[in-house]
């Protein structure tokens, strides 16, 4: 991190908490890629698997944002950008959410048309340990893994974001910890296989590209809010923070006769 | 209870339930129709496949299922199609790995190899799109187990 010059310094405890959120993100950047990994390699041709492994990797995104904004917002302002670049979170933040609205779009469009064809996806076995196993059992226990780290640390993260208060940690947080239920419909799907219900792959897929589009939709609103200099939010919802509140009542009584704004 | 309890104990009921079942099954029951009766493999070129890999590996599967082989000779979209109503059970003979008609059909592991162009590819045999339960069966008899 490079503090700006002209930026007054951020207090030592904040400073402290900030290290402790960015260690956490770049522990979920680990964990998470991991998990990308582990997914892609059993994939095979269920729809829920491919659904839940692309939120799996949009999930990256967040994390991959915050760490960008802690490194780049508190650079000095220069003569090209006057204003320094505390927007670069929320611009990014702002992308991140759109490609999760596509994504989320897309991935409906696919589980549905999956549906209608009332396709049966076909899984193979694959031989270990000198026995053939099915792979939809490697699916399960890849998607079961999926549920672990992302609730972990979005439990670990809740309280840095309230700390340091900061919007894109705290959705990152929110979004890794209803993770699992990525996981569980995914499982549920691939059971469904297993039982020969051809139809539940599909059927979960859908459910999980409908968290997609919610979380899309979510943080395409946040992100707005912050990218038109709206009044600051309260952490968790699109409410107008109490302080805030507070700060411009108290304004206003100190300068009569003006307008007070906040942003 | 929190929710990641509740998930875990559906998770866990869920494999409860499995473990009493015959899976992974086959949606149009594959398996069942050719245990005991005849399995019927679809072949395009010659009565029966060229390659002595994939005979064995047929044979195999017969005996797993204590089946009788019966192989229906025809052009290829009419097999894909029947495979499709379930007509044949299995389509062999040289079927690439890489075959256009993999969006149709399921298809098993590799079981022999043959020149395509100036390429070696694997062959493989294929089946009814999501009768995981005859795969899995038929990929057993591939890796040679009777």
């Amino acid at each position: 991190m490079h503090p700006g010059k002209t930026y007054p310094e951020i207090p030592e405890e904040k400073k402290k908490q900030l290290r402790h959120a960015v260690h956490l993100e770049v522990w979920t950047l680990v964990f998470l890629a991991s998990v990308v990994v582990v997914m892609y390699l059993v994939m095979g041709s269920s729809q829920a698997m491919k659904s839940a492994w692309v939120e799996d990797l949009l999930s990256l995104l967040p994390a991959s944002m915050f760490l960008l904004t802690a490194w780049y917002e508190r650079k000095a302002p220069n003569d090209r950008f006057s204003f320094g670049y505390h927007r670069v979170g929320s611009l990014g933040f702002f992308l991140a959410a759109c490609a999760l609205l596509v994504m989320g779009a897309y991935l409906l469009y696919e589980s549905a048309i999956s549906l209608i064809r009332a396709e049966h996806p076909t899984i193979g076995t694959i031989e270990m340990f000198g026995e053939r196993i099915w792979l939809g059992w490697l699916m399960m226990a890849a998607l079961v893994y999926s549920c672990i780290p992302p609730v972990i640390l979005g439990r670990l993260k809740k309280k840095p974001s309230q700390d340091i208060s900061d919007k894109i940690l705290h959705t990152d947080a929110d979004m890794n910890a209803a993770d699992w239920q990525t996981g569980v419909a995914g499982i549920l799907g691939i059971a469904g296989i297993s039982i020969g219900w051809g139809w539940a792959d599909a059927a979960a897929a859908g459910i999980i590209s409908f968290s997609v589009l919610k979380d899309g939709f979510t943080n395409v609103r946040i992100a707005l809010s912050e990218l038109l200099d709206g009044a600051p939010r309260e952490l968790a919802s699109d409410e107008i923070h109490p302080a805030a509140k507070a700060i411009r009542a108290e304004l206003q009584k100190r300068h009569p006769g003006s307008e007070v704004r906040i942003r | 209870m929190t929710g990641n309890g509740r998930g875990v104990i559906a998770v866990a009921l869920i494999g409860l339930a499995l473990a009493g079942c015959d899976v992974p099954a086959d949606p149009e029951h594959t398996t069942e129709h050719v245990r005991g009766q005849a399995l019927i493999v679809g072949v395009t070129t010659d009565d029966e496949p060229s390659d002595p890999d994939e005979r064995a590996a047929i044979q195999r599967l017969a005996k797993r299922l204590d089946a009788t082989v019966e192989y229906r000779r025809d052009e290829i979209h009419h097999q894909v199609k029947a495979l499709e109503e379930g007509e044949i059970h299995l389509l062999a003979g040289h079927l690439p790995k890489t075959t256009p008609f993999a969006k149709e059909v399921g298809t098993t592991g590799p079981v022999s190899s043959m020149l395509l162009g100036d390429k070696r590819v694997k062959t493989v045999f294929a089946l009814r799109k999501g009768e995981n339960g005859f795969l899995m069966e038929t990929e057993k008899a591939i890796g040679g187990a009777n």
